[in-house]
């Protein structure tokens, strides 16, 4: 990591390999909600092994910036690209933006794995069958396989004695481990958090902590929506601080967080510490 | 004593055989009527939630004339407006009229109906999974076909079972209702029997109790299903 501080100019966005292919891009990204602009022009590129948070008081568009990175919010301008790949888009008959291709879209979200706030496991299956409904269904990966692959997963998360479990019967930290498995599980290029511990008892916050840091530490590429400041901080290559959908700082978060350049930053880092 | 069995024997003269054959066709166009009230109603569900403006007036429509109209009435304009309907076309087209088998007449009359009443019960169900569900199939690339059969069918499953099943047992009922477009089903047997035998309340007091045993078994399956279903759902809530 102090290799890393030295290595990027204080004013630059940091990332953990300067020149590794980029994994994620997005190009001047605008979303509304009827008349409400929520995200005004943002920009933001995540090399191979970064982990971007993005941090920002409640309402300033953190969750509608990352949603839109895999669509499940359509941009109403500017350009999301995965692994290169530009996600196409036209208009309808209506002038409103639309995929040009939902195949497109279908096939590039298997490549993110998505982490929700509120969980989302599928309350009809079981934990392990959570984990290899995408693989089986979604990428044709032949039954047995997805399963010793989901089994070492969920031994990796904690959770190998869970497996033929339904979700419901499992704690807040147990749902979030099992969703953070059932993300891996698709074998994802970037992994996609909103707010993984916002909904949890303070008392299950480390034990889902613990696992994204070890997923950082093997430096897998990852965005981070969170309101854990000192986890940003500390697995972070890169921070971005959306306030009212506009960038209004980023960069290194030993940087960011030791002297907040804008006001309003160092109002955000105040009210949460 | 010996003449209530010997009347209730299944080989002439005695009734019994009449009235079983007449429980098998009622439950053969339950079965059938169901099955397709419950694929219109699963499409229909769909085009309510999913569909465009004019999918959602016509089923509208539908589901409300359906449920306005006394069953008897509908099912007598569907019976001989449907017929007519069909041989009007197959005399536009030049050809013979039909005779329509009442068991596939049966069946769809009936089954309209029925579809009409799963709409409800299944849009109903949809719209109770967490919504959050649903979209970590849309987040992890399931195209819209995957979605409904992987997901958003099986988990309404729960929510739908006990108004499905109340559907169920309304169709082997309103088959009763087929007795009077002719259709030889369980009631209309009874009444034959009934007829030619001035017995009229041992036979009505069977066929009641043959219902009833229907009901019974339905229930008790019903029941099971419901558990089965219900394993990912907490206890209570
Ligand atoms: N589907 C939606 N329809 C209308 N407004 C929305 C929708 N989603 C989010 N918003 C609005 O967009 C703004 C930003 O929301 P969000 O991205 O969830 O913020 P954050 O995640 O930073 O708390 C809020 O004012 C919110 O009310
Ligand atoms: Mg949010």
């Amino acid at each position: 990591m102090t290799m890393v501080e030295t290595a990027v100019a204080p004013d630059m966005p940091g990332s953990a390999i300067p020149d590794a292919p980029v994994a994620v891009e997005v190009r001047d990204l605008h979303k509304s909600f009827g008349q409400l602009d929520v995200i005004k022009g943002v920009s933001m590129t995540a090399r191979e092994g970064d982990v971007v948070s993005i941090i920002g008081s409640s309402g300033s568009g953190k969750s509608t910036f990352l949603r839109c990175i895999n669509l499940l919010e359509i941009p109403t301008s500017g350009r999301v690209s995965v692994g290169g790949e530009e996600i196409r888009m036209k208009r309808d008959r209506h002038g409103q933006p639309v995929p040009a291709d939902w195949r497109q879209v279908e096939r590039i979200r298997t490549s993110l794995g998505m982490v929700f706030q509120s969980f989302n496991l599928w309350s009809h299956l079981t934990v392990l069958q959570n984990l290899i409904e995408v693989p089986v269904h979604v990428l044709k990966t032949p039954r047995a396989e997805a399963i010793e692959r989901a089994e070492a997963l969920l031994a990796r998360v904690g959770l190998a004695d869970k497996r033929h479990v339904y979700p419901a019967f499992l704690s807040g930290g147990q749902q979030q481990r099992a969703a953070i498995a059932r993300a891996l599980a698709i074998q994802p290029k970037v992994m996609l958090f909103d707010e993984p511990t916002s909904a949890l008892d303070p008392e299950l916050v480390g034990e889902v902590l613990k696992v994204i840091r070890d997923l950082a530490d093997e430096r897998r590429t990852m965005i981070l929506v969170t309101h854990e400041m000192k986890f940003a901080r500390e697995v972070s290559d890169q921070v971005i601080f959306l306030h009212k959908g506009l960038v209004e700082e980023e960069g290194h978060p030993g940087e960011m967080f030791r002297n907040p350049r804008s006001e309003r930053l160092r109002q955000f880092l105040a009210s949460t510490q | 004593m010996d003449e209530i069995l010997a009347l209730l024997a299944l080989e002439p003269p005695g009734w019994g055989g009449n009235l079983l054959r007449g429980l098998v066709s009622s439950l053969e166009i339950a079965f059938g009527a169901y099955f397709l009230g419950l694929v219109i109603g699963i499409g229909g569900a769909c085009g309510k939630l999913w569909g465009g403006e004019t999918t959602k007036a016509v089923l509208d429509l539908y589901t409300t004339i359906v449920r306005a109209v006394p069953e008897l009435v509908l099912i007598l304009i569907l019976y001989f407006a449907g017929t007519d309907l069909i041989n009007l076309i197959l005399d536009y087209f030049g050809r013979e009229p039909i005779d329509i088998s009442g068991l596939v007449a049966g069946i769809a009359v009936l089954g309209v109906v029925q579809g009409a009443y799963s709409t409800e019960v299944v849009r109903g169900a949809i719209q109770t999974i967490p919504a959050g569900q649903i979209e970590a199939a849309r987040a992890y690339g399931m195209s819209p076909w995957l979605r409904l059969r992987r997901i958003i069918l099986p988990a309404m499953l729960p929510f739908a079972i006990p108004g499905l099943g109340n559907l169920w047992l309304n169709a082997t009922k309103d088959t009763a209702i087929l007795a009077v477009v002719g259709f030889a089903e369980l009631t209309l047997e009874t009444r034959q029997a009934a007829g030619s035998t001035k017995r009229y309340f041992l036979f009505y007091i069977a066929a009641g109790l043959l219902y009833l045993m229907v009901t019974l078994v339905s229930t008790y399956v019903i029941g099971r299903i419901e558990a089965r279903v219900r394993r990912g759902l907490p206890r209570h809530g």
